[in-house]
């Protein structure tokens, strides 16, 4: 076992840290009501990154000085994602996620015929969806580390900001002029995420400590984000490490179910601790 | 008098184009005055707010503000408005100002008490969280004061509260209301657009 760490601590550590920032942007998301639109857009991310591997290996036949472009490709779909998105339920008053549920399935297909259509790509398509701490090289491993502390310091400097944005989105409505930079922030995070570490890591680690833990952390908004950060963190390298102890088991699915346990038994013991007044 | 701090010229308004709720209102909203916009339900007060607001477009005519944006403060009517984030009272006063925060910055207008400052969000009542609002939008210094239905479903020490700290401040006003006798009691300017009868 301590070989196999001292082979996978980059990854490792890589993974950890990346899962605490996406807990922590993944509150806001919730918050701010995204989270349809959230999927959305890691779903364009991932078809954008698959365009991209797609284009780079069938069409270029070169690997090693574009290896970084899948990810701005992805940063792009994800974007042009976000637009339509926006653009669609600009006059709709009623819930938006029923909207961004059909233009979810719609990438859903595209990525799909995507895999078929451009050669060699069905392992990617696993890779990207799935996602798999063990395959990340230590270069990428690396460029997620310095990734995950530039969003941590950026999380952590604009912490009050972000908060008074998600209360003003889901109060009055609408969001305010300095939503802006936060969108593109979420944007560029998610496809780094999805690129390197899969789909399913990056939804699962926004999505599930928030909302499992929302009312198992009494009223301290610092105590509600401390706890998503060490249940995604600690649950990125348990469940690393169980898969890494038996083989058979895939990473993240474990990281998931981990995460699940983790978080639900946090929530448990947090209700009836932190009642709230 | 100095430049108005909202000049609206011909505006056209709706959902639709070819049926608009409001059109060819001109009005402004002076330093040192309240207007109130009247008119019964489905009259189009709140879509009229949402246009002044920069949230929806006109369909036609032009809307001036002649502030900054950051220095209007809006207080909706607060229905369904639970958060994701569980948040208290202070805390969300606390990342919506601007400086060193401290309780006592909150407790000086009177709407909150210190007990209430560590309610939850969630768990505050209506009036206690209209109350917070206002509050945010005191301490943040705001010209103008954006209130749709301030007094709805609000107990009476909670109306009292809110009628003395709107009595005190200094920023102009734009209320919507469906009723045309509940006005604030104000020394400010006060004046009238009546919506559903004779806008069209």
């Amino acid at each position: 076992m301590s070989s196999l760490l001292a082979i996978y601590a980059l990854p490792l550590a890589a993974g950890s840290c990346f899962a605490v920032g996406l807990s922590i942007l993944g509150g806001h998301l919730a918050a701010r009501d995204k989270a349809m639109q959230t999927l959305c857009i890691g779903q364009a991310a991932t078809l954008g990154i698959l365009f991209g591997i797609g284009l780079i290996h069938g069409v270029m036949e070169t690997e090693s000085s574009l290896h970084y472009s899948p990810v701005v490709i992805g940063f792009l779909f994800s974007l042009m994602a976000y637009s339509f998105g926006e653009w669609t339920v600009r006059k709709v008053t009623t819930s938006r996620n029923s909207y961004f549920a059909a233009i979810f399935v719609s990438l859903l297909a595209a990525t799909s015929l995507l895999s078929v259509v451009l050669p060699g790509l069905e392992n990617h398509l696993s890779q990207v969806f799935f996602g798999d701490l063990a395959t990340l090289s230590d270069r990428d491993s690396l460029v997620m580390l310095v990734a995950s502390l530039l969003t941590l310091a950026f999380l952590l400097i604009f912490a009050k900001k972000f908060t008074n944005g998600s209360f003003e989105t889901a109060i009055f409505g609408y969001e305010s002029g300095g939503a802006r930079g936060f969108n593109l922030f979420a944007l560029f995070v998610i496809a780094l995420s999805v690129q390197f570490l899969g789909f399913l890591f990056t939804a699962s680690c926004l999505f599930l400590p928030t909302t499992l833990l929302r009312e198992g952390t009494g009223k301290e908004l610092n105590r509600h984000f401390i706890t998503c950060a060490l249940i995604a963190g600690s649950s990125a390298a348990l469940g690393f490490l169980l898969s890494l102890n038996w083989e058979r088991l895939p990473t993240v699915p474990v990281i998931v179910a981990v995460m699940i346990v983790l978080g639900s038994l946090s929530a448990f013991v947090g209700k009836r601790v932190y009642r709230q007044t | 008098m100095g430049a108005p701090l909202l000049e609206v010229r011909s505006l056209s308004y709706g959902h639709f184009a070819h049926k608009p709720l409001g059109r060819n209102l001109s009005f402004t909203l002076e330093n040192d005055s309240i207007l109130y916009i009247e008119g019964p339900n489905g009259s189009g007060k709140s879509s009229l707010l949402r246009v002044l607001l920069g949230q929806r477009a006109p369909l036609g005519g032009t809307v001036f503000w002649g502030i900054e944006k950051k220095r209007i403060s809006y207080i909706p009517q607060l229905q369904n408005t639970d958060f994701h984030l569980p948040v208290t009272l202070a805390d969300l006063l606390r990342v919506s100002y601007p400086g060193h925060w401290e309780n006592s910055k909150a407790l000086k207008w009177g709407l909150l008490s210190e007990t209430q400052l560590d309610l939850a969000w969630n768990s505050a009542s209506g009036g206690e969280r209209k109350r917070t609002l206002l509050t945010r939008a005191l301490l943040n210094d705001s010209a103008v004061l954006v209130l749709d239905e301030p007094m709805n479903h609000l107990d009476q020490e909670s109306r009292q509260l809110i009628q003395s700290a709107l009595q005190n401040c200094s920023a102009s006003m734009i209320v919507v209301s469906h009723d045309e006798q509940e006005t604030l009691q104000s020394k400010k300017k006060v004046q009238r657009l009546l919506l559903g009868e004779n806008h069209e």
